[in-house]
């Protein structure tokens, strides 16, 4: 059994008198990818900011490493998890290099400047999301899918052991949504858990270890690729006919939208 | 070293031109005892242009950071104006320069409040609105600056206030300068060292909380020591217009968007600008020249060209 690194127990959030998401019990180990499925408004985007610690006022517990994430600081939970938010109104014009180096900020006094070693991990991430030729270019003179590799870029300067990814893939083409995912699969191999929602459960069957669905505001069924990614129990969480077929050439099931 | 060089020449212009000798023999104690006179007084105000200059600007870029809107500054937002009743209030009152430097800030740091306030209330994320916002609270602090007025003895107290409105470095002494220095170099030392985190806090604020930087407190401060300095600047010359608003721009083009290379260039440029206004303000004509009108005519055409650059990319 592998160590866990953020658990839920009984985990609801409410706003104001409407309740979004209800007692969800999730789990998610070292170096394993969640991912959450669910139909718009269900509550994915709330969910992730619980555990991310955007949002504060829930109920129920979060357990990051086996500690509360109520009686962490701020600063000790950026180093512990980041959040990759939905790239596409990012309105930040620096360049990628000084971006990416905002990720070292809590690292740091108020009064210090970015030091070597900052410089140095913001380099290999660079590296290591493919974006060298673009190390001094303005984040807005950027495409889409450049730029939501600079948002993965900066969470992982905080050196997270977890990272949260809001829709990483939703607003990309094809080969840009190839990239992010060959990226978040590279990245659990190095041991860094993931939890990411999308609107595809191909995704899902690609990169996911464990898949979370958010049936409706009262229901969290999570479990395994294999057990949950069936054809009936997408076609309950969507409320349509879903087909799965097997496809030799890419070695998984392919699902498609069944149209009477 | 543009901006020592333009300080010597400021010294030496002005209603009665001096030598570049004069002045160098002021510097090593030997002017005679009249051009030291001059030199003197012109010494006092050239600092203090220069320590407002740096502030105002630097102000501005804070606050353009910290609400990532271009159009910000401490005009736009109200704080200006809002600092300038707390100065005439503490006028009308007979105080000491002390009070009328923290009765300022109190009154803009209150402004500031309230347009945050007015902001919330709109409910709006739109950089427009928290203009809109700021445009209300100026107006309403204009009228209340009118009612001050209104109040005010109009033998000499009356003149002092509307000394305040174009801002003017006419009545700048040593006294002056003395109590109020010291708060722009702190305020300007703070922000300066500051300038990474300034970065930072131009995200947005989940993604703040998320790098591991509390917002509130984190834009509070900055928030904070911007308006002292526009509380500080107020107190020595009045509103200066244009100066907090176009500066930063100017600066971020220059040497691009990380605040560790723009604030530090925002200070010098701001420096630089407002000692060039200030100087043919003192210098264009008998009696001094209010500097808004200078700084309008200086600030105006360079932000159309800058609106007009920034048109593509959205300010």
């Amino acid at each position: 059994m592998l160590e866990s690194r953020i658990t839920t127990q009984n985990l609801s959030f409410a706003y104001k008198t409407k309740q979004i998401i209800n007692n969800v019990d999730l789990n998610v180990a070292a170096g394993q990818v969640l991912v959450i499925l669910g139909p718009n408004g269900i509550g994915k985007s709330t969910l992730l900011n619980c555990l991310s610690g955007v949002l504060n006022k829930y109920q129920g517990d979060i357990l990051v490493n086996d500690q509360s994430l109520r009686q962490l600081t701020i600063k000790d939970l950026s180093h512990q998890v980041a959040l990759v938010s939905q790239g596409v109104n990012i309105k930040s014009s620096l360049t990628l290099f000084d971006y990416l180096l905002l990720g070292r900020s809590s690292f740091h006094s108020i009064f210090d400047q970015p030091d070597d070693h900052d410089k140095t991990i913001v380099k290999q991430i660079i590296q290591q999301i493919g974006l060298e030729n673009y190390t001094n270019i303005s984040l807005q003179s950027m495409s889409g899918g450049q730029r939501q590799l600079a948002i993965i870029g900066r969470a992982l300067a905080q050196e997270p052991q977890i990272l949260i990814m809001d829709e990483p893939t939703s607003a990309l083409d094809y080969r840009n949504q190839t990239v992010v995912l060959k990226l978040i699969k590279m990245l659990s191999d190095q041991g860094i858990s993931i939890v990411m929602s999308t609107h595809d459960p191909n995704q899902a069957q690609m990169v996911g270890d464990q898949v979370g669905l958010l049936i409706d505001n009262q229901t969290y069924k999570q479990g395994p690729v294999n057990e949950i990614l069936t054809d009936k129990y997408l076609s309950k969480l969507y409320g349509i006919p879903i087909i799965s077929t097997y496809n030799e050439l890419v070695d998984r099931k392919i699902f498609g939208i069944g149209m009477d | 070293m543009t901006l020592l060089a333009l300080i010597i020449v400021s010294m030496m212009m002005g209603r009665y031109d001096l030598s570049l000798s004069e002045v160098s023999k002021y510097f090593i104690g030997q002017a005679n005892s009249s051009s030291k006179l001059i030199l003197e007084l012109r010494f006092i105000r050239i600092i203090a242009v220069v320590l407002v200059g740096a502030g105002l600007s630097m102000a501005g870029a804070t606050f353009q950071s910290v609400f990532s809107n271009g159009l910000a500054s401490p005009n736009l937002l109200g704080v200006s104006t809002g600092s300038s009743v707390g100065a005439a209030i503490a006028i009308l009152n007979g105080k000491s320069i002390y009070w009328i430097e923290i009765s300022a800030f109190i009154t803009g740091i209150l402004t500031v409040f309230l347009t945050l306030l007015i902001n919330k209330i709109l409910r709006s994320n739109s950089n427009i609105t928290l203009i809109l916002s700021g445009i209300i609270m100026s107006g309403l602090m204009q009228s209340v600056l009118g009612s001050v007025k209104y109040i005010a003895d109009p033998e000499n107290q009356l003149q002092s206030i509307v000394y305040w409105e174009l801002g003017s470095f006419m009545k700048v002494d040593s006294q002056a300068l003395i109590s109020v220095g010291p708060i722009l170099i702190v305020g300007i030392i703070f922000l300066l060292l500051t300038r990474w985190r300034l970065n930072t806090l131009s995200l947005d604020t989940y993604t703040i909380k998320t790098i591991g930087i509390n917002p509130t407190l984190n834009r509070n401060l900055m928030i904070l020591f911007a308006t002292l300095l526009t509380a500080a600047s107020v107190c020595l010359c009045g509103v200066v217009g244009w100066i907090g608003l176009v500066v930063p721009h100017v600066s971020r083009s220059l040497v691009g968007e990380d605040n560790r290379y723009a604030l530090p260039m925002t200070a010098i440029t701001g420096a630089i600008l407002l000692l060039i206004a200030d100087t043919l303000a003192r210098s264009i004509s008998v009696n001094d020249i209010p500097l808004s009108i200078i700084t309008g005519f200086i600030g105006v055409p360079i932000f159309i060209v800058i609106l007009i650059r920034r048109r593509n990319v959205g300010i």
